[in-house]
């Protein structure tokens, strides 16, 4: 092993949405600031979606969005098992981590996805509130220039988006008329993608495939967003290089990371501060990994909760087919809308806490053949389907609320491994029955509301899959024998450590995770600032 | 088999010259390292057909150099390789078993018979090979343009979209509050 380097401040492992605010927190406050990436910058040029095979690309090849399929040098193999499949754990290992691949949907959680113990005995409840997030939440839109409408009745009040909601199109207007003669809600998306030229970069000019990666910077990521601030402001972002344990010190504080480069040769940084941003299956990975004489069980593991309690968002996908062409495909890839009419628990639907009803169109002519729910029959009738289809159609995704359940987990495989010689993680995870009750709630619901819209026929999936976000495997309380980390992100066993990704989750609530991610790492940095004088 | 003899069996139609740079490839593709045999690629060129044929004025999947794609895709991905003789062994075997002849030979409705059988003895198999045939084929953009698919390259702009209209949410602001309070 190479010499150990100038002790930095903080070093943070992992460059995505929490790694990358956090870092440019902690950096423009002056603190001296070492990120960690396993993978390299994305050459936007190269991105799947300027590309005609963009579809393929998802089945096989470098460019997939998941690790299992892609397997770049800079990725880890990930094992599933109870009922996941390996392409349903979803991430991206680059500057900008998953970011760089996701669709840019912004929600926030609502004010009873903090509290689900005390409103329905379910669960437990996290040890902050909405309002302690509120302020990070405004200053994480701000830095990733979201697009929206203040005024959600079914959300709580907030300021004005940085940039106007997105056109609906075709799509969105279709599945709005349907909400609109149910009486239900629905509401133009907060989305990470720009409506207007803001900060340095483009709007959005519908190209569409926002998921294969976006040339024009208009969606976001925080290689766009938050790094180049970062950078200016003296933070040092070192790619290539992969951590493979947390080192302790013998009062058990947390003394720095060992890594390897991309050649293999291991090198030693050490900091005041780690913290593990390395996703809700990277972060408990590497803590398991990190074993030492003080922590046999894994850092920071004195309650056994981390790697349990996984979270993916189980969901549910409905399709209506339309006379009229509407183009769904055409726009962002993500929903232009969406729909909290049952969000909130309502006993008399048969399970507690609910979901969201987000509207999605097909990727291109390919996907549409595949296709999302039901592939479009071979023979004879082939094209009559395919044109009947192609063009003609919407979807309603249910994602619901996932409820924390120990045996749904992330451990060591005990015989996969990284190119580094790194244990791989073992997903497990099976769906409970809460869940299933409510995605088929959530499938009828969105049946009655393609209908609505005027479609002539609807299928769907007839099944649970997930959303792949990853969740609650290092997860936040105040109770440390329950719980990994406190309401400040900081591990209960390890006063220099802190955990800031999705597994700190306490519950998934039934949006998306990156909003409140990022906020949650805006708000750890300030707690590790306002902690300055303890980092010795 | 020769240039001649793999042009008459995979040159079905015009449409197909757009295909000839890559014909080109897997000619000296199959020259060098051949995916399947002569009596295979007959046999992926039928059911390919079989998959996607010619009706409702649409070409079918042959005729759109399907069979030419998968063989240059195969030629540097052995799982697609696999698949691909999978399928065909497998549906080689069943024509034999059954009819005693090779699958391509066979009246329109025993191919179809047959495939079906596959589809639900075999799925896994019989979905890789029919995803790969669709694969062959919505991506070719001669396909896309019968289908009024505008592909938007990394170079272009995409299309105009009317701005949200803010009148459409009149009646949802005038809702009460949905979200729960919470103590």
């Amino acid at each position: 092993m190479s010499p150990a380097s100038e002790r930095a401040d903080v070093v943070v492992i992992g460059s995505g949405a929490a790694g990358a605010a956090l870092t440019w927190s902690l950096a423009q406050n002056g603190a001296k600031v070492v990120c960690l990436e396993q993978g390299d910058w994305v050459k936007r040029d190269l991105m799947a979606s300027g590309r005609t095979d963009f579809e393929t690309s998802q089945r096989r090849g470098p460019d997939s969005l998941f690790p299992s399929v892609r397997q770049r040098p800079e990725d880890y193999p990930v094992v599933t098992e109870g009922g996941l499949r390996p392409d349903q754990v979803l991430m991206f290992n680059g500057v900008g981590g998953t970011t760089v691949h996701w669709e840019g949907h912004f929600p926030r959680m609502h004010p009873s996805d903090f509290r689900v113990r005390s409103l329905d005995g379910v669960a437990d409840d996290w040890p902050l509130r909405y309002e302690d997030l509120e302020r990070y939440y405004d200053l994480n839109d701000r830095h990733i220039g979201v697009s929206g409408r203040a005024g959600d009745p079914a959300n709580p009040p907030r300021a004005e988006r940085p940039t106007p909601p997105l056109p609906l199109g075709a799509r969105g207007r279709t599945v709005a008329r349907g909400f609109e003669k149910l009486g239900w809600h629905w509401w133009p998306s907060d989305n990470a993608i720009l409506s207007r030229d803001y900060d340095g970069r483009k709007a959005c000019d519908f190209r569409g495939r926002c998921n294969f990666g976006c040339a024009r910077r208009a969606r976001a990521s925080t290689d766009v967003t938050y790094w180049p601030k970062a950078l200016r402001a003296g933070a040092e972002l070192r790619t290539w290089a992969r951590v493979r344990e947390i080192t302790v010190d013998e009062r058990g504080r947390a003394k720095g990371i060992v890594y390897h480069d991309r050649s293999g040769q291991t090198h030693e940084q050490l900091a005041r501060v780690v913290v593990v941003c390395a996703n809700g299956v990277g972060t408990p990975r590497l803590l398991l990994h990190s074993r030492s004489r003080l922590f046999p069980e894994g850092l920071a593991n004195s309650s056994g909760q981390v790697g349990r309690n996984y979270m993916a968002h189980p969901s549910r996908f409905v399709e209506g087919v339309f006379e009229d062409r509407i183009d769904g495909h055409v726009g962002v890839t993500s929903n232009p809308l969406f729909s909290h009419q049952f969000y909130e628990t309502d006993p008399s639907r048969g399970f507690v806490r609910g979901y969201s009803l987000v509207v999605y169109g097909p990727m291109g002519p390919l996907s549409q053949a595949w296709g999302d729910v039901e592939p479009v029959p071979w023979g004879a009738g082939h094209h009559r389907e395919m044109r009947r289809r192609w063009g003609h159609t919407i979807g309603i995704a249910v994602m619901a609320e996932d409820l924390p359940e120990e045996t749904n987990r992330v451990t060591l495989d005990p015989e996969a491994r990284d190119s580094s010689g790194i244990p791989a993680p073992r997903v497990r995870y099976a769906f409970g029955k809460n869940s299933l009750d409510m995605l088929e709630h959530g499938a009828r619901a969105a049946r009655q509301a393609l209908e609505a819209a005027g479609a002539v026929q609807t299928r769907d999936t007839g099944g649970p899959s997930v959303f792949a976000h990853l969740m609650g495997t290092a997860r936040m309380g105040h109770d440390p024998r329950r719980s990994v980390v406190d309401a400040w992100n900081r591990a209960h066993d390890v006063p220099n450590l802190y955990v800031v990704d999705g597994s700190s989750f306490t519950t998934s609530a039934a949006v998306n995770p990156t909003s409140t991610i990022g906020a949650l790492a805006l708000r750890a940095a300030d707690g590790i600032w306002e902690r300055r004088r303890d980092w010795s | 088999m020769d240039r001649k003899q793999f042009l008459t069996i995979v040159g079905r139609s015009a449409l197909f010259a757009a295909a000839a740079p890559a014909l080109e490839s897997l000619a000296e593709a199959a020259r060098a390292a051949p995916v399947l045999d002569t009596t295979q690629r007959a046999l992926l060129i039928a059911f390919a057909d079989e998959i996607i044929p010619a009706t409702d004025g649409m070409p079918s999947a042959s005729e759109m150099g399907a069979a030419v794609y998968l063989e240059r895709v195969a030629a540097t991905d052995e799982a697609i390789a696999a698949s691909l003789r999978d399928a065909v062994t497998s549906i080689d075997r069943r024509a034999r078993a059954a009819h005693a002849e090779a699958f391509g030979r066979l009246p329109a409705p025993a191919r179809i018979e047959l495939l079906q059988a596959m589809e639900k003895d075999e799925a896994d198999r019989f979905r890789a090979a029919r995803d790969l045939v669709y694969e062959a084929y919505y991506t070719n953009p001669l396909v896309w343009k019968r289908l009024g698919y505008d592909f938007i390259g990394a170079e272009s702009v995409g299309p105009p979209l009317e701005p949200f209209e803010e009148e459409l949410l009149e009646r949802v602001r005038a809702l009460p509050r949905l979200y729960r309070a919470v103590p």
